[in-house]
């Protein structure tokens, strides 16, 4: 099964935010959309979840897919504890034999185990963002989108929760699209990856990076000239589709 | 020397103080009908409170103002809640909430005196004081209910019902708790001052202005005493409830 956009439009309040974007990923990909700050990526995100609809243009495989969204932010509920916003999620689509196994799972997976009746107000920023990786892979999603998780974040945190992002990812291989600006992110997450132009957005460039995650590390020469590559697709605009690394 | 045990202490002190200020007070002006002492005082309190009247006037009253209290949090939540969700009903609600804030008590009492009967009065006049603190604390809990989470919820896709209970009702009772408490305190303020304007039969209103009438003074003041009882119990109740329902911030 694929997963397809088709010369799609959106304008928002007048502003053209997307124009004519194409792009078609596999289920069980691990897609990065990369592209410069308010070029529309969450306006993209947003039509995948179904939250928007485009104005013209055609998506694929897209509609009834049950999607998880891991946003910037954490978004726990304060007066829940951190298996009290697991359970929130989940207790509409699980009973509660499988809720509580799939809680105890996610929790462990993400180290939070020890910390579940914590209310969020008591854990780090670090261990917030970390539930709601947990919350997103816990809740039974057919897609996964993630809207900039991990900006805003010091390098060491950032690159634990990447890694706990990797671990969750590589354990069931969901189907993931993953906005970022950031273009070490996608290069260590990405299978593949679409460079976004500026506003309005349209998809001018794609390069796949098929390294497994776990070989992946910031000095292979491949991962840097694929590095290069997205730079060169961000900062020229150039219509070029590199060849994959 | 632990803080909690420094604060009662300040506390007690700070009492003890006023007694005395109060006391000397009743020595220099030498009039008990102008300041009892404070002995005095206690002594008329027991005979107030060891009368057949006392514990039926004090529950009439309390009786009022509860009720008071109630269908003001009832009407006020319900309209804030509309007015909460739907922008038009907020603004409808604007000036109907100004003429309520700035009528003076007095001319609600008076009012109210024309229009209802004289048990009616007190529960009257402590509804509309009430009603719009809960009605605009019900409005801001609505509008500060994060959007985030909301659409969170949405994507999750959790029941209607449950984002309404878990996500809605938790963020929004902190301002009504806040409101209740504010409510509570107008409460007992009014409803004296309505009751002693009405004369209800049995009411602690009516008690001081009886005594007012013989100028007994220090009844006044034994009365006195018993309301800031009465609004001391229910203000403290409130705000124990009002901090357990904050326990998670």
């Amino acid at each position: 099964m694929k997963l397809a956009l088709r010369h799609v439009y959106k304008r928002i309040e007048g502003l053209e935010v997307i124009r004519d974007l194409s792009l078609e990923v596999e289920e069980g990909r691990l897609a990065c959309i990369l592209g410069p700050s308010g070029a529309g990526k969450t306006t993209l995100l947003n039509l995948m979840a179904g939250i928007t609809v485009p104005d013209s243009g055609e998506m694929e495989g897209f509609s009834g897919k049950r999607v998880s969204y891991l946003f910037q932010e954490p978004r726990l509920l304060k007066w829940k504890t951190v298996r009290g916003n697991l359970e929130f999620v989940l207790k509409d689509h699980m009973g509660p034999a499988e809720r509580q196994r799939t809680i105890d799972r996610y929790l462990q997976m993400v180290g939070l185990t020890e910390f579940q009746h914590y209310l969020p107000a008591k854990l780090s920023g670090g261990m917030r963002q970390r539930v709601a990786l947990a919350r997103a892979f816990a809740f039974p999603s057919d897609l996964l989108l993630m809207d900039e998780p991990f900006t805003g974040l010091d390098v060491q945190l950032k690159l634990s929760l990447m890694q706990a992002f990797i671990d969750l990812w590589l354990a069931d291989r969901r189907t993931t699209f993953f906005v970022t600006h950031n273009i070490q992110e996608a290069v260590m997450l990405g299978e593949e990856i679409f460079v976004l132009s500026d506003r309005p957005a349209s998809v001018k460039g794609h390069i796949e990076l098929s390294i497994p995650h776990r070989q992946r590390d910031g000095a292979m020469p491949e991962l840097q000239r694929a590095e290069r590559d997205l730079f060169r697709l961000l900062t020229l605009g150039t219509d070029a589709t590199a060849s994959p690394a | 020397m632990g803080s909690t045990t420094r604060h009662s202490l300040a506390t007690v002190s700070s009492v003890l103080v006023l007694i005395l200020i109060w006391k000397l007070l009743s020595l220099m002006i030498g009039a008990e009908i102008i300041l009892p002492a404070p002995e005095s005082t206690v002594r008329d309190l027991l005979s107030v409170v060891r009368s057949p009247d006392f514990w039926p006037s004090v529950g009439a009253t309390v009786a009022r103002g509860l009720i008071g209290f109630l269908v003001s949090c009832l009407g006020g939540i319900a309209v804030g809640l509309l007015a909460g969700f739907n922008s038009l009903a907020f603004w409808m609600l604007q000036p109907l909430l100004t003429v309520i804030r700035s009528t003076p008590v007095m001319a609600v009492i008076l009012l109210a005196l024309i229009w209802f009967q004289t048990e009616m009065v007190p529960i009257f006049v402590s509804f509309l004081m009430a009603f719009p603190i809960m009605c605009s604390n019900t409005i801001e809990g609505i509008r500060n209910v994060d959007a985030q989470l909301v659409e969170m919820a949405r994507l999750f896709r959790v029941s209607p019902r449950r984002v309404l209970w878990e996500l809605y009702l938790p963020s929004v009772l902190p301002f009504l708790m806040a409101g209740a408490s504010a409510a509570m305190g107008l409460t007992w303020k009014v409803i004296i001052a309505a009751e002693i304007l009405s004369q209800p039969r049995l009411a602690i209103g009516t008690e001081m202005q009886t005594a007012k009438t013989y100028l007994d003074t220090v009844r006044v003041f034994s009365w006195t005493i018993v309301i800031i009882t009465v609004s001391f119990v229910f203000e403290t109740a409130m705000q124990a409830a009002e901090k357990h329902f904050r326990a998670w911030r």
